[in-house]
């Protein structure tokens, strides 16, 4: 049964050849010329799906433009990225030390390119003033997500900041170096 | 119950809701040249060749890692090709260097392998280019869209 299939899909193959080596569509002719090669070698290449899927690559470059735009080879990289997160994780909870562990990148991004937080040194516990009534119903010596408080907002000192002054592990590993020219054509 | 023009006519229910949105898979899914090429076709057809076509014979497969080491790479932009990584572990290899393979290999693998097979390799690599043009001047000498295929036949 399976060699009448692989038999009569070969022939309805070599029908579209000849049809097709009268028109000048490149892309079209190669791939027929590519599956007729293969089932000439043997049929039972045609066992696997991506021979039939590769014959719509032609209405999809119509569709899409050039294939390389939608090509996941560059994305697809990206996990070893994310998989470098996860390397000194017990893996009890995967996706939680990984994002923990870009959230804690860009927190030091941010501190170390001068960014500002906001910081309010607890007051001692006898100088605090009595509670104030406020809308949200918080102390307000509580610490604060925000502040309007200009003097509350710090950034990181000539130390730290000295760290990623020139290029090096540390700046590597947190994307601050200068991006790389890049190559175009001519 | 409710009709799908020029399909079967399928009860509400056994349709998902993508499908009832107006999604064809066949057409809005794109071939993704990554998967279906370079870990389709070149994947399948360098597995063969090493793992069954030369098998257990170290001394063609040694001269095929020999050969590859030794090719002529500046044209296609890449780094020397680790001849004996590639064919030490055809089976793990990425994209990327079944990429170098699909466009090295008829240059390498001519005298170890069957006339078909080889017509294969060079079929492939003759595809390659036209995949991976990252402009396309003229579309229709490109590419032949399946209205004037179907009218052909």
């Amino acid at each position: 049964m399976l060699i009448v299939y692989a038999l009569s899909h070969s022939m309805q193959l070599c029908d579209h050849i000849l049809i097709h080596c009268r028109s000048q569509a490149l892309l079209d002719h190669e791939i027929k010329h590519f599956l007729l090669c293969a089932a000439r070698w043997t049929t039972r290449w045609f066992n696997k799906p991506k021979f039939h899927i590769f014959l719509h690559l032609p209405d999809h470059i119509r569709r899409f433009g050039p294939a390389i735009l939608f090509a996941t080879e560059a994305f697809e990289s990206f996990n070893a990225i994310i998989r470098a997160k996860s390397v000194h994780s017990n893996r009890h909870a995967p996706s939680r030390d990984i994002a923990q562990a870009f959230a804690q990148g860009n927190r030091i991004r941010h501190l170390l390119s001068g960014g500002f937080f906001n910081f309010q040194l607890p007051l001692p516990l006898v100088n605090r003033p009595h509670p104030l009534p406020t809308t949200s119903g918080m102390a307000p010596d509580v610490q604060r997500p925000f502040s309007v408080n200009k003097s509350s907002w710090k950034k990181s000192g000539t130390g730290p900041q000295d760290l990623v002054y020139i290029p090096n592990t540390v700046t590597q590993y947190l994307g601050l170096d200068d991006k790389k020219q890049v190559k175009t054509g001519e | 119950m409710i009709i799908v023009p020029g399909k079967f006519n399928i009860h509400r229910r056994f349709l998902t809701a993508v499908v009832r949105l107006g999604l064809d898979p066949h057409q809005d899914t794109p071939v993704e040249i990554l998967h279906v090429i370079l870990l389709g076709f070149v994947k399948y057809l360098w597995r063969d060749l090493v793992q069954n076509q030369l098998g257990k014979n170290d001394d063609k497969k040694g001269l095929l890692a020999t050969r590859l080491s030794s090719f002529d790479v500046s044209g296609l932009g890449i780094s020397p090709l680790a001849g004996q990584t590639l064919v030490q572990y055809s089976g793990s290899l990425t994209g990327r260097d079944f990429r170098a393979i699909a466009q090295a290999a008829p240059f390498v693998v001519y005298d170890l392998v069957s006339e078909d097979c080889f017509e294969t390799w060079v079929a492939l690599s003759k595809i390659m280019p036209l995949i991976w043009q990252p402009e396309i001047k003229d579309i229709d000498a490109h590419c032949v869209c399946t209205v004037t295929f179907n009218a052909a036949l």
